[in-house]
């Protein structure tokens, strides 16, 4: 608690240091924030023109799929304010800059939270919040309190598996920092293919994604229960439940990988 | 001429060295195609043709959708811009070239070397791991090469004047950012011009983007035989000319009055 107490204030510190930076170029703050939120809205409006145009995939419907949507969304954007520091990672590593990070006299990893905090993600998140208020305009839904409660599960376990996707992609910089695009597979790519029901893709792609890098755990089985969606898996009925544990394990696991990564870390001398 | 051509090889030369990178991208551009296939596929599910296009067409689209976002530089390119910013185009524009072709070559030779070395490999997997169709007469594909190559330099005329915004502000960033979420939208990249409602689709018909992947692709499709496709050809070449010009001008101006950082 006391560890909280001294970095908590220092966090916010750094990202109101980081915002008056960005506020300099006055210009280029607001049309980043702007086309932030409107190439992500791209995303959205793709779903709502292919589903109004072909009514329902894999048997989900407009709503449910701006649901799916909006949840995975508002995960990853989360996710990305948090942690998004770790997705250029590779250029620190190959410009030598995070040797600077390795002297400075605080937490490798609370540094890497606060260097590139873009303010311009929270257009993002906008973005993703209008998904989720369209989902439910949509649905009609009636949820129980418990309900309620899981569903605020959900966003924070999709946050941990997005975070812990991006603190992984900043790890395969220490051994490839040429090949980082293809994390982009995972996390951009992972909200990409989140955004439609787990069962319209092939059944070893879903075991991939259950077992290996548990992104069905982000929105897919969370949804199942909190739609009342039938299990096309017919997969034991506390699946939806277990994404909580997946995602804190999966959360120490990157973080685990990640520390080996950083006492291993050589210098590229530059 | 002989300076231009030298330029362009040089430029794709330039981008020979980044292999790992490139082989980085090939997987991502091939993943989120394969992702486009297999949602296309549930969403077609009974339907024969949606928009003009079958689920085959809409298969092949996706994937030639994917092989020709580098090509058509989707996701905006800001090498000019920063040149601009970092005051490294003094030496540019002190060449005995033009300052205009000479971006124009730099950019055809980074077009070229994606065409090559990513476009094509993103093609062949997704034609293997889905089969594609065949443009239906070589008459189709000789037309959809010369799209390709409109596509190209209205891409790079239109990305001149943006990226020349760096001459006005130094924190062009934003602005190209914006304006690309508009190329993105348009050109059919994201989903084929086919199935947006008829409103969005006039106005996409109206602007010149179509012609980064919509129009190429369709006439690879042969859904656009050379009938059809000769208004759309004529619509896109004013567009062009328009923004030659407006290129040209803006670097007149904006260079007459530019004080550059040096460095």
């Amino acid at each position: 608690m006391a560890r909280v107490r001294h970095y908590l204030p220092l966090y916010f510190r750094l990202i109101s240091a980081q915002l008056r930076s960005q506020m300099q170029y006055r210009v280029s703050f607001v049309a980043d924030l702007a086309g932030n939120f409107l190439i992500t809205l791209l995303d959205l409006a793709m779903v709502g023109i292919l589903l109004t145009r072909f009514s329902a995939v894999g048997g989900w419907t407009l709503g449910e799929v701006l649901f799916l949507y909006g949840a995975s969304s508002v995960s990853f954007s989360v996710a990305e304010l948090l942690v998004g520091g770790f997705d250029d990672f590779d250029a620190w590593v190959v410009r030598g800059e995070f040797d600077q990070v390795l002297l400075r006299p605080l937490p490798v990893t609370f540094q890497m939270m606060t260097a590139r905090f873009h303010v311009r993600r929270i257009g993002r998140l906008a973005q993703a919040i209008i998904a989720l208020i369209l989902a439910f305009s949509l649905l009609n839904l009636h949820w129980t309190t418990f309900q309620i409660a899981f569903f605020g599960v959900m966003l924070a376990g999709g946050a941990l598996l997005f975070m812990s996707i991006f603190i992984a992609g900043a790890t395969f910089s220490f051994w490839a920092p040429q090949a980082h695009e293809a994390i982009n597979i995972f996390s951009y790519g992972g909200q990409f293919m989140t955004t439609y029901p787990m069962h319209i893709y092939q059944q070893w792609v879903v075991s991939f994604f259950t077992f290996v890098i548990p992104m069905a755990f982000i929105n897919y089985y969370p949804s199942l229960y909190l739609l009342g969606k039938p299990d096309p898996f017919g997969l034991p009925a506390f699946m939806p439940f277990l994404s909580p544990v997946v995602a804190v394990v999966a959360f120490r696991i990157t973080i685990a990988l990640w520390r080996i990564g950083v006492r291993r870390y050589q210098s590229t001398g530059t | 001429m002989g300076v231009y051509w030298h330029l362009a090889v040089k430029s794709f030369q330039k981008h020979l060295a980044y292999r790992a990178a490139n082989l980085a991208g090939i997987a991502t551009n091939a993943f989120f195609g394969a992702v486009y296939v297999i949602v296309y596929t549930a969403l077609f599910s009974g339907r024969s043709e949606v928009g003009g296009l079958t689920l085959e067409d809409t298969i092949t689209y996706a994937i030639l959708a994917q092989s020709l976002l580098m090509v058509m530089s989707a996701f905006g390119n800001r090498e000019l811009s920063e040149a601009i910013v970092k005051g490294a185009i003094a030496v540019d524009l002190a060449r005995p070239v033009d300052f205009y072709l000479y971006w124009a070559s730099i950019d055809l030779g980074r077009a070229a070397y994606y065409l090559v070395f990513r476009g094509l490999p993103t093609f062949a997997i997704g034609a293997l791991l889905f089969g594609v169709e065949l443009p239906p007469s070589v008459g189709a594909f000789a037309l959809f090469l010369g799209a390709l190559a409109l596509g190209v330099v209205v891409s790079f005329a239109f990305r001149f004047i943006t990226n020349s915004l760096a001459f006005w502000t130094t924190d062009a960033r934003g602005l190209l950012y914006l304006t690309n979420t508009v190329i993105m939208f348009f050109s059919g990249f994201i989903v084929p011009l086919n199935f947006f409602p008829p409103q969005l689709q006039s106005i996409a018909n109206a602007l010149p983007f179509r012609a980064l992947a919509q129009l190429p692709i369709n006439v690879y499709l042969g859904k656009a035989a050379l009938p059809e496709v000769l208004p759309a050809v004529a619509n896109l070449l004013v567009w062009l000319v328009a923004l030659v010009v407006i290129g040209r001008v803006v670097l007149t101006r904006m260079v007459r009055r530019v004080t550059l950082a040096g460095g």
